[in-house]
């Protein structure tokens, strides 16, 4: 770690699970994450795209430390958490938190709002009950959360205001970065505009950086100061949002943001419809994995797996970056 | 004639003395060949409508309606045997999530085969036949091998469009598509919609699409209909309704959406959530939650106003501007 300013730092990293294929046959491998670098930055956010079966979830996985990568490094606080020791891990681990899909599967029904909130500090300090209560207290004020809800149930709260409960937990600890998955997903259009507004406010306030895992581009748009697109696991493109959203390199990318539904008719693009659906990460393509579905594929594309390569300020992973509009 | 006239609709819930309406005072046609939205948060009434218009509310549910006719046959009135023979055939139904829609034991064929079983009979040659040509209309790849799949062994975009086999197999004159698209991927959601588009194009049938995604809306449907908390809200034509929207619901659900906010820091947001059974203010349903609401939306309940194309339920529907009238509308409700 050189630059002072990198929270969290990934240099290739993988993660491939082996998969029994039935009896008397050899294990499989499926390269679920093949490879990805980023860095993560105070203060602004990464959004990482695409279909599901790519491996965004297992990237998460990876960086709250729920799983250890199978190669690569990922450096948080001095330390490459996946060489580290138990005690260094523990050390780490309250600086991630995570926020999940779905608020209606993430909080445990029996368990009242406050005691939630106080569990991971009675895990993780030493507080007493009453430094406990009062900082469970100050995280719902801070999410737009009422003190009566201090002993209210999940189930008497609406999708919107899980959702801020959810987030009010993972921020308890005061981490470094916050992993969201999908965090607006299960959300009506006005409960996901006040869910993004809170996002954006602890950013502002805290200086948190986030991972941003998203399919749904109209928002990652809003939130996202850089953009990682995914694909089967390996990155396709990687860059700023401006130039991401401005100007798309990789086919896959035209066709994501060709796929999304826009209200206003000037926004729209001409349809680039991908026929059929991710390949099986068990027998990928040869060559570049997205050579089956892409509109310019070329015999070079599918013999040769493209390298993820530095093009107009950003990285690409095509061959044919630049021939293609 | 319309295909389908639902006028009057109310769908009730709980106990006789104390209900809760989820749909209320509805009225909706759909023309042959038309395709209409339904828009709306989640808990406005879109789903039950559906339900109710399929005959899928069991007891204690109630569904009433003025009148409520498809293709000038009246629905309440026929016989219960009548009304299940036109169910699946004139008039089918997509749900949302199309993992838990599909029966896991049996195989494609299997759930194909008795659709048309049910609705026009034949051979089992004949029939698996037909059930091969379905999932070729639905662009299934190597469909011959997929007959014999069960539905554990399909993704959820192949499992959607099996959905979609089954309930154009026998021809349907109205396509009931509720949230087809809301579990999928955006590419396979671009795939679904353009499938389901062409469908309706090549067979003329009608379809009514129910998501609370605008943007699906914008670009699909030639007519949307707004529903919060149980009522039609505004109903309009597709181009206009999304530049100038009349009601102030319409207009805050567009400013929530990331698309109208490019370039600024905070989305526009609705405050607080759709009312549910035991917090329904008085007067204008919207009123808590609405920018505009005076002291009369707090006491009055608007009567939906306009012509059948374009309705609005408003006291002072927004001009051309997107600024609310002044001018007083008659016919309020005292809630």
């Amino acid at each position: 770690m050189s630059d002072s300013t990198i929270l969290m730092e990934a240099r290739q990293l993988a993660r491939h699970y082996p998969v029994s294929q039935g009896w008397l046959k050899p294990k499989a491998t499926v390269r679920a994450l093949d490879g990805v670098s980023f860095t993560l930055t105070p203060g602004k956010t990464l959004a990482v795209v695409g279909e599901s079966g790519c491996g965004k979830s297992t990237l998460a996985r990876q960086v709250t430390m729920i799983e250890g990568p199978s190669g690569g490094e990922l450096w948080m606080d001095g330390v490459n958490v996946a060489a580290a020791d138990g005690a260094a891990r523990k050390r780490i681990r309250p600086l991630v938190q995570m926020v999940f899909q779905n608020p209606y599967a993430s909080l445990n029904p029996r368990k009242k709002v406050g005691a939630m909130l106080e569990e991971p500090l009675i895990i993780n300090t030493t507080l007493g009950k009453a430094e406990r209560s009062d900082r469970a207290r100050a995280m719902m004020a801070k999410v737009g959360l009422r003190p009566e809800h201090y002993a209210r149930y999940p189930h008497m709260f609406s999708g919107g205001q899980r959702q801020r409960i959810a987030i009010a937990r993972a921020l308890m600890l005061d981490p470094k970065v916050i992993v969201a998955d999908e965090p607006v997903s299960a959300l009506d259009v006005s409960i996901q505009a006040q869910v993004l507004n809170l996002l954006m406010d602890i950013q502002d306030a805290g200086g948190v950086a986030y991972l941003f895992i998203s399919h749904n581009l109209s928002v990652v748009e809003h939130i996202a100061d850089e953009v990682l697109v995914m694909y089967l696991g390996k990155t396709v493109e990687h860059g700023s949002r401006q130039q991401i959203f401005s100007r798309p390199l990789h086919p896959y990318t035209q066709a994501l943001l060709a796929s999304t539904p826009r209200i206003n008719p000037a926004l729209r693009q001409k349809k680039i419809i991908l026929h059929g659906e991710l390949p099986s990460p068990l027998a990928p393509p040869p060559g570049c994995a997205f050579s089956n579905r892409c509109p310019h594929a070329q015999e070079r594309c599918r013999e040769v797996a493209p390298p993820l390569q530095s093009f107009d300020d950003r990285l690409v992973a095509c061959h044919r970056v630049g021939d293609i509009p | 004639m319309s295909l389908l006239e639902i006028e009057k609709l109310h769908v009730e819930f709980g106990s006789v003395r104390a209900p809760f309406t989820a749909v209320d005072d509805l009225d909706l046609c759909i023309e042959p060949g038309e395709i209409v939205g339904i828009v709306g948060e989640s808990g406005s009434g879109k789903s039950v409508t559906a339900l109710a218009l399929m005959g899928l509310i069991d007891y204690p549910g109630r569904v009433t309606a003025g009148r409520m006719a498809f293709g000038g046959r009246d629905l309440l009135g026929m016989a219960e045997r009548e009304r299940h023979g036109m169910l699946g055939k004139d008039i089918a139904m997509i749900f949302q999530d199309p993992m838990t829609s599909l029966n896991p034991c049996f195989t494609v064929a299997y759930q194909l085969m008795e659709t048309l079983r049910v609705h026009q009979g034949g051979t089992r040659q004949q029939l698996r036949e037909q059930a091969l040509k379905l999932l070729q209309q639905v662009d299934i790849p190597d469909p011959q091998h997929r007959l014999d799949a069960y539905p554990h062994q399909l993704s959820g975009g192949m499992s959607q469009r099996v959905m979609v086999a089954m309930a154009i197999a026998c021809n349907p004159r109205l396509l009931i598509a509720d949230e087809p698209t809301t579990a999928l991927d955006v590419t396979v959601q671009a795939q679904m919609l353009e499938l389901l588009l062409q469908l309706q194009r090549d067979r003329g049938m009608a379809l009514m699409l129910i998501t609370h995604d605008l943007s699906i809306i914008a670009q699909t449907a030639q007519r949307v209909v707004v529903m919060y908390a149980g009522q039609v809200m505004e109903s309009g034509a597709v181009p206009q309704i999304f530049e100038a929207p009349r009601h102030p619901y319409t207009q805050a659900l567009l400013a929530a959406l990331p698309e109208c906010n490019i370039g600024q820091a905070r989305l526009k947001t609705i405050p607080g959530v759709v009312p549910g059974q035991y917090d329904r203010p008085g007067g204008c349903l919207l009123n808590p939650r609405c920018s505009y609401a005076t002291d009369r939306c707090r006491e009055l309940r608007p009567a939906l106003s306009g012509e059948s194309a374009t309705q609005v339920r408003c006291h002072s529907p927004l001009d051309g501007a997107g600024r609310p009238t002044g001018a007083r509308q008659e016919g309020g409700v005292r809630a």
